[in-house]
């Protein structure tokens, strides 16, 4: 199944990507980020909404616009065009709460019969990491890519 | 017009369309997406828009470390 998605604009280095989410409270601008963690070669996935008049970020807000599903697919897009650019790249995300984190893991096991082709994923368990299996609860994730250039 | 300049138009016409949707189709499919650069967004590189995330992570990557599976190989 391919779900529609938002077009990217990203930076040069592509750590930072732009979508625009368009749903029932209006178009919202989104940012998205690869941000370097104190281990070499490791980002956090990070993302929110941008203000376009103040330009001021917030992580915080849940914009309920209706179209998680599509927002959701664009970050996965901007997934595939970071490692494509960074093949060597380990890429952790989480949610900011339980319930994010879970509609991640939804996002994954939707799609996993592609993602698995694409990607090797661990999901992080209270005590560490283990291959990720459907239908278990992860309070995180660790992707990397398959068939690096 | 004559009747087979009008059949001629339709015809280019139904190419155009075909060939857009063979387009579009090709786009939805593809994995890696087409991304537009903005070098309007060059200054965020340098700057952690999401810094509680981002401390967050490194928190839980000191705690837990990496998967032995992916750093042993």
């Amino acid at each position: 199944m391919e779900l529609s998605k938002y077009p990217l604009a990203s930076s040069d280095k592509m750590l930072t990507f732009e979508f625009i989410s368009e749903g029932n409270k209006g178009m919202i601008h989104k940012l998205v980020e690869y941000q370097p963690t104190n281990l070499t070669g490791v980002y956090n996935l990070a993302f929110g909404d941008k203000n376009a008049g103040t330009g001021k970020i917030d992580d915080e807000t849940i914009s309920n616009n209706g179209d998680s599903e599509k927002v959701l697919a664009t970050v996965s897009n901007t997934i595939y065009a970071f490692t494509d650019k960074y093949p060597n790249a380990w890429i952790y995300a989480a949610g900011n709460n339980k319930a994010r984190t879970r509609l991640y893991r939804m996002g994954i096991s939707k799609f996993h019969k592609q993602v698995k082709n694409d990607f090797e994923i661990q999901g992080e368990l209270e005590n560490g990491w283990e291959d990720f299996e459907l239908g278990t609860d992860y309070e995180g994730f660790l992707f990397r890519r398959k068939n690096k250039k | 017009m004559s009747s087979a300049q009008i059949m001629k138009d339709f015809y280019l016409e139904e190419k155009i369309k075909n060939r857009n949707m063979d387009i579009m189709d090709k786009l939805k499919k593809r994995k890696i997406p087409i991304v537009r650069i903005d070098k309007s967004l060059n200054k965020f590189d340098d700057k952690v828009l999401f810094p509680k995330k981002l401390e967050k992570a490194n928190v839980i990557l000191e705690e837990k470390g990496l998967p032995k599976k992916w750093v042993t190989k």
